[in-house]
């Protein structure tokens, strides 16, 4: 009996590992969009879609954003990941991963997606240049992020103002006109506030000024330019000279949205996609009194377009499965759900066309702005440590050092180069 | 010969008792991988220019040492941390008595405030920064609001941003972010002091009343000894917790502005995953390892001089 007993369990468990070996099993991280319940609706309708499909069952992971650059730095340097992923920056990461480890060039397999020619068919051709690096092709772009400004239809209208602000003059001219202050002078409304992200928000400053970060080649930093310099003049006199910016854009407590939502502030610039859907929960009194415009415009008319992808990681242990649900998931009709529950963009020209997006109030706007966005992507490994927004890293350091008053523009510009071109140089091929 | 060693070895193995090493074995290998390893890879690590993106990770000896000594942001960390730390659990420690004496007399309700006590502790330390960080912005917070409605202040404070407004040299964010510290750390001491108090006998209580001594007297020469042993090691282990402290310090302020608040357990995170600089972050990390130490070493000695007492 005994005997009997052990040779059924010897059999049974032969069954239960020759059953998980043959089946076919892949791993995929993405990042939180959107409310994290229709999140995870959406992604166990498409991965159980998928698996009676193609029998092939997808693990999902959903990655914070607060943890997503860190997870992503470390599987690209060799940790453990997944066999998919949402990425961005494919171009630092896959030189940080150097073939090896993080994003795959998946190249070789174009043709299953119709092809250079289909591709530029489907998307944007923009936002294919953030994950195609001369002959090397990291994946599927999935979502673009414009900022923009957005602003209070119904204090522009007690102020008299008709128009949305075009340029740097018109954020001056309407800021002073919608800074209010309370008998004892403290400032009870801003006229203009900027996101909590100081480095995402420098790039539409310094762009629009017509200034760049690095030389044509990447190789070298571009930043003590005069351009550079009348931005950071720019954001320093909105809070100094004009006054119409609070001060404390640069604190630790500073919160753009909240200032917004309540009412502390008429204009909020680089405000991105998730911008409507936040107001929308947070604060939806105010949805029928905002609007949004394209990027305002200096020397140039410029905005940050941040976005993601789609990649296969080189640590996958199929391939072939791993590229039949980016085969999946990147249909129009898919990516149309998947862009409304994330309350994103998509790079995807049909998905955009779909009026839900054209005619929706806040998203409109960001739309439309898509033909002035700029990829935020610099081709140079030591990018994401020059431009991360954290204390320590050379932008974040320059804007805080300089808005708070405690360096000089020029002083600052200087120090900056200095620092970006020593990460710049530090790198080895 | 040969088989006179074979019989040598045989007998060595033999004579050893694998039964604790057994025992002792998952515990081993638990701390073992979890603590000792990660702990000899960092040392390891600090003798190399380990930068994540840079495919070259040559030995520089101690070079990351030398750099780390000449980095004046490091020195003005070290100041921040042990001063952090010390105030932390001085605060902490008083408080915690404070209330363990209170929740240890005969009041109404103490079972409802014993549990409330806890509520600082088991609150993950997320909330707690988030909520403290909302309760303390300059320009939402509710206690700002009822300040200027009492016409205390003539503009909103920014406690974690005001770095101008000093106290005892200090400013703002410093005072605010170690506020939130103490504010969650003393119900640990509390409840240490608690069960310490819980074990005085009354009778001496008794004794020292009809003796006709103070309520100090008392609390100087029955309480204060009996709850030393729990008092010493409660701070010593707060005292190697603060010093490696991360939690508050970059939650609310990430160690800003302007490094007010940079402590060695933010500044390592900081080398490490805003500058990917693992080398240079392990080195720092060696600091937090030699400042615990010292506390670690009156806390083991501590530990040995209790057991030979015993």
């Amino acid at each position: 009996m005994k005997k009997k007993l052990f040779i059924l369990l010897v059999v049974s468990c032969l069954v239960v590992f020759t059953g998980s070996a043959l089946a076919q099993d892949i791993t995929f991280w993405t990042m939180n969009y959107g409310t994290s319940s229709a999140q995870t609706d959406l992604l166990d309708d498409l991965t159980q879609e998928f698996e009676e499909e193609t029998g092939i069952n997808v693990e999902y992971e959903i990655i914070n954003w607060n943890q997503a650059f860190n997870k992503l730095m470390m599987v690209s340097s060799g940790a453990p990941g997944p066999d998919v992923a949402d990425g961005f920056w494919a171009y630092t990461f896959s030189r940080i991963g150097n073939e090896k480890y993080g994003p795959m060039d998946i190249s070789e397999y174009k043709d299953r997606f119709g092809g250079q020619e289909g591709l530029e068919e489907m998307f944007y051709a923009s936002t294919l240049q953030d994950v195609t690096f001369g002959d090397r092709w990291y994946g599927f772009p999935w979502r673009i992020d414009v900022k923009t400004l957005a602003y209070r239809t119904d204090y522009f209208e007690e102020a008299g103002i008709t128009e949305p602000p075009d340029t740097w003059e018109d954020l001056v001219e309407y800021g002073k006109k919608l800074t209010i202050r309370d008998e004892n002078g403290n400032v009870t409304r801003w006229g203009v506030a900027i996101e909590n992200d100081i480095v995402q928000n420098f790039y539409n400053w310094l762009w629009q000024a017509g200034g760049e970060f690095l030389t044509e080649d990447n190789q070298k930093s571009a930043i003590n330019s005069p351009e550079a310099k009348e931005a950071l003049q720019f954001l320093y006199d909105l809070i100094y000279v004009h006054e119409v910016m609070s001060p404390s854009v640069i604190d630790p407590d500073y919160n753009a949205e909240a200032m917004y939502y309540s009412g502390k502030t008429a204009m909020l610039t680089q405000a991105g996609y998730g911008f409507g859907a936040n107001l929308e929960r947070s604060a939806p009194q105010l949805v029928d009194k905002t609007s949004g415009t394209i990027p305002i415009k200096n020397e140039k008319r410029v905005a940050f377009m941040g976005g993601g992808y789609f990649g296969v990681m080189h640590r996958t242990s199929d391939v072939d499965a791993s590229l039949k649900w980016l085969e999946f998931l990147m249909t129009p009709e898919r990516q149309l759900r998947y862009t409304k529950v994330s309350e994103t963009i998509s790079p995807m020209r049909e998905v955009n066309e779909n009026p839900y997006f054209k005619d929706h109030w806040w998203l409109g706007s960001i739309v439309e702005s898509i033909r002035y966005g700029r990829s935020t992507q610099h081709q140079h490994p030591a990018w994401s440590q020059i431009t991360k927004s954290e204390p320590g890293s050379p932008i974040y350091d320059m804007v805080v050092d300089v808005l708070s008053g405690r360096q000089g523009i020029d002083e600052a510009l200087e120090e900056t180069e200095e620092r970006m071109n020593d990460l710049l140089e530090n790198y080895e091929e | 010969m040969k088989s006179k060693k074979r019989g040598q070895n045989k007998s060595f193995f033999a004579k050893i008792d694998w039964y604790p090493i057994l025992m002792v074995s998952p515990a081993f290998i638990f701390i073992f991988s979890l603590a000792i390893y990660p702990l000899l890879e960092g040392i390891r690590l600090s003798f190399f220019d380990w930068t994540l993106i840079n495919p070259k990770k040559p030995f520089i000896g101690f070079g990351n040492y030398k750099e780390l000594l000449t980095d004046s942001s490091f020195w003005a960390t070290i100041n921040n941390t042990i001063l952090f730390a010390f105030l932390s659990v001085l605060i902490s420690t008083i408080i915690g008595l404070a209330v363990a004496l209170l929740l240890n007399k005969e009041i109404i309700g103490r079972g409802f405030y014993r549990a409330i006590t806890l509520i600082p502790w088991v609150t993950p330390s997320v909330i707690i920064a988030f909520t403290w960080w909302w309760l303390l912005s300059k320009d939402f917070s509710p206690i700002n609001h009822l300040l200027l409605n009492l016409n205390l202040i003539d503009r909103p404070l920014g406690f974690l941003s005001d770095i101008d407004t000093t106290i005892f040299g200090r400013g703002l964010p410093f005072w605010s972010v170690l506020f939130v510290r103490v504010w969650t750390s003393f119900t640990f001491k509390t409840i240490m002091f608690l069960s310490a108090l819980q074990s005085i006998p009354h009778s001496l209580y008794e004794s020292a009343s009809i003796d006709g001594a103070n309520v100090l007297q008392k609390f100087r020469h029955i309480t204060l000894p009996y709850i030393k042993p729990v008092m010493v090691v409660t701070v010593t282990l707060s005292m190697i917790w603060n010093l490696s402290h991360f939690d508050y310090n970059y939650l609310m302020t990430m160690g800003g502005p302007f490094g007010t608040t940079n402590i060695l357990g933010v500044f390592v995170y900081q080398k490490a995953f805003s500058s990917f600089r693992f080398g240079y972050a392990s080195t720092a990390g060696i600091a937090i390892l030699v400042l615990s130490s010292i506390f670690a070493y009156f806390y083991l000695r501590h530990s040995k001089k209790t057991e030979s007492i015993k």
